[in-house]
């Protein structure tokens, strides 16, 4: 491979796309030539800074786009219930309008099945065994339950292990709700139910409580979310675990309206915090690494001047 | 749902982790069974199915429109399209690449449509007001220098240069590239060409962007 291959192939390469053999060679010519080295690591440079290009989904115009549509399927569904259950189950056969010849023929399938079907059952009876009526209906309708496991018991019966869509209903405070409230908040696949689990927990007491804000605080992939996590924490401030939650806000998040709600539930503007020497160390810490926001300067500096600490250095 | 005393608890939600098209064998059976149920008519499934999506395709349109009227515009017309049209979805390939194929065709008609430019406000009209959408743009890291910061500034100002200069067929397949994580066999087969094909506009676009930036970086 030369320098000119490697070179025009390096995107291709950290895009995992090249095929084995390339990648070999590539990473052989690499390790081996300066200048291509440097190519590679100017690609990469490009690659990070084109990653800053990505747009995160607000999550207002998400609940916005989600509400338009459910009403605008709604719209779709009352005009499609409006025509005969025969045409919508030809439509979505892919049957428009079916010719005459072709329906006279769905009929007559339709007639002979289900008498071919009476005539079976009547002679040989149901298959033993099976379970049709009262034992099935009410369990759970399997288009719609997932499936977690099947075992076979050897005696020609299975167990079929499923979850069932439920709901449950009661007050936010309720010990049973505050654990699937909490359980939410780690839900991997949208911050639309973590932002509003988050939100329901805020004001609530409890350690479990407190614990599943830090988590979401610190954690929490969506700034939306840290934003709301950092302001129920607010109730707990005078916790440390908690204070060393909003130092580790202050001095990880990458989001500049979280750091200052983090200042801003840590050192309110009116009213004193409790802080021990530890986490004004830890907000020492936090001036020193150069904190580039003027704001959650100016509240450290107060915070710490209220623990007598000196602040002229910063 | 927004706040109150009731919540519904539902578990059969299909989840999507990770990039499209990298989906394991018990979440395409998960995933299928959703699209049956919504194909017979159950609404709460389609909903379910949305929700596995809708956030990738609303970052993918905001990202290539930088619009987030045009965004939510895709937005509705991609997912009824899909509503009106799932009865017919007979499994041929996978739904994400139907339905992206959906959205890549809409985003396409778009920008062909008009030149997005940067000029558009940042403003994100949403209920109760205005959000700006740069605040939700990833900000550098508060322990770089101010230096290092200014030079990001300047190479991410000239990578939207480029981006917005990229043919509408580069822009997308970079997007679903760079931006999505889509491997380039599910980009080809969403925008009905091949592979290759599909290699050859990012190879295309990839090289436009490492000219512009020369030694930039």
């Amino acid at each position: 491979m030369t320098c000119h291959d490697v070179q025009i192939n390096l995107s291709l390469y950290l895009y995992g796309e090249l095929e084995f053999a390339e990648e070999e060679a590539l990473e052989q010519h690499v390790g081996e030539c300066a200048l291509c080295e440097r190519a590679l690591e100017r690609e990469k440079t490009w690659h990070s800074a084109a990653n800053a290009e990505r747009t995160d989904v607000p999550l207002e115009l998400l609940a916005d786009c989600r509400r338009d549509l459910r009403s605008a399927v709604a719209s779709a569904s009352a005009a499609g219930q409006a025509r005969p259950a025969w045409r919508r189950w030809a439509e979505s056969l892919g049957f428009s309008s079916p010719p005459w010849s072709l329906r006279l023929a769905a009929a007559s399938f339709l007639v002979f099945i289900g008498f071919s079907a009476a005539r079976f059952i009547d002679r040989n009876g149901l298959p033993d065994g099976a379970v049709i009526g009262a034992d099935a209906m009410g369990v759970a309708d399997p288009a719609t339950a997932r499936i977690r496991d099947i075992e076979p018991n050897g005696d020609n019966r299975v167990r079929i292990v499923f979850d069932q869509q439920r709901a449950i209903t009661g007050p936010a405070d309720n010990d049973d709700i505050r654990a699937w409230l909490v359980a939410a908040t780690r839900d991997q696949n949208d911050p639309g139910i973590r932002a509003d689990s988050v939100q329901i927990l805020n004001g609530q007491a409890g350690r479990d409580v407190r614990d599943a804000l830090l988590n979401s605080a610190q954690h929490d992939l969506n700034a939306a979310v840290r934003l709301e996590a950092v302001e129920g924490l607010r109730g707990f401030r005078d916790d440390t675990a908690t204070q060393e939650g909003l130092v580790y806000v202050l001095q990880h998040d990458e989001n500049a309206g979280v750091r200052s709600k983090a200042i801003d539930v840590l050192a309110p503007a009116r009213g004193t915090t409790k802080i021990t020497p530890h986490i004004a160390d830890a907000l020492e810490a936090v001036m020193r690494s150069g904190q580039p926001d003027d704001y959650v300067r100016l509240r450290c500096i107060e915070l710490l001047q209220q623990m007598d600490t000196r602040v002229d250095v910063y | 749902m927004r706040f109150g005393t009731s919540i519904v608890a539902v578990d059969t939600r299909a989840g999507i982790i990770g990039n499209v098209g990298v989906r394991g064998a018990t979440e395409r059976a998960s995933e299928e069974t959703l699209i049956r149920a919504a194909q017979s008519g159950d609404q709460e499934a389609f909903e379910q199915l949305v929700r596995s999506y809708d956030q990738q395709v609303l970052r993918m349109a905001l990202n290539l429109l930088r619009s987030p009227e045009d965004a939510r515009d895709i937005y509705q017309e991609a997912f009824l399209r899909v509503y009106r049209n799932l009865p017919k979805f007979r499994f041929d390939c996978s739904f994400s690449t139907w339905l992206y194929r959906i959205v890549a065709n809409l985003c396409l008609d778009q920008i062909r449509k008009r030149k997005v430019r940067k000029e558009e406000a940042s403003a994100v009209a949403v209920d109760g007001g205005q959000v700006d959408r740069f605040q939700f743009v990833a900000e550098p890291r508060p322990d770089v220098d101010p230096q290092r910061q200014l030079m990001s500034a300047e190479v991410n100002s000239r990578i939207q240069e480029v981006l917005d200069r990229l043919t509408a067929r580069e822009r997308l397949v970079f997007e679903m590239r760079h931006f999505q994580g889509m491997r380039l066999r599910s980009i080809g087969e969403a925008l009905g060409v091949t592979e290759e094909a599909a290699k050859n506009c990012l190879f295309r676009a990839t090289q436009k962007m490492r000219a512009a930036l020369g030694d930039f970086v």
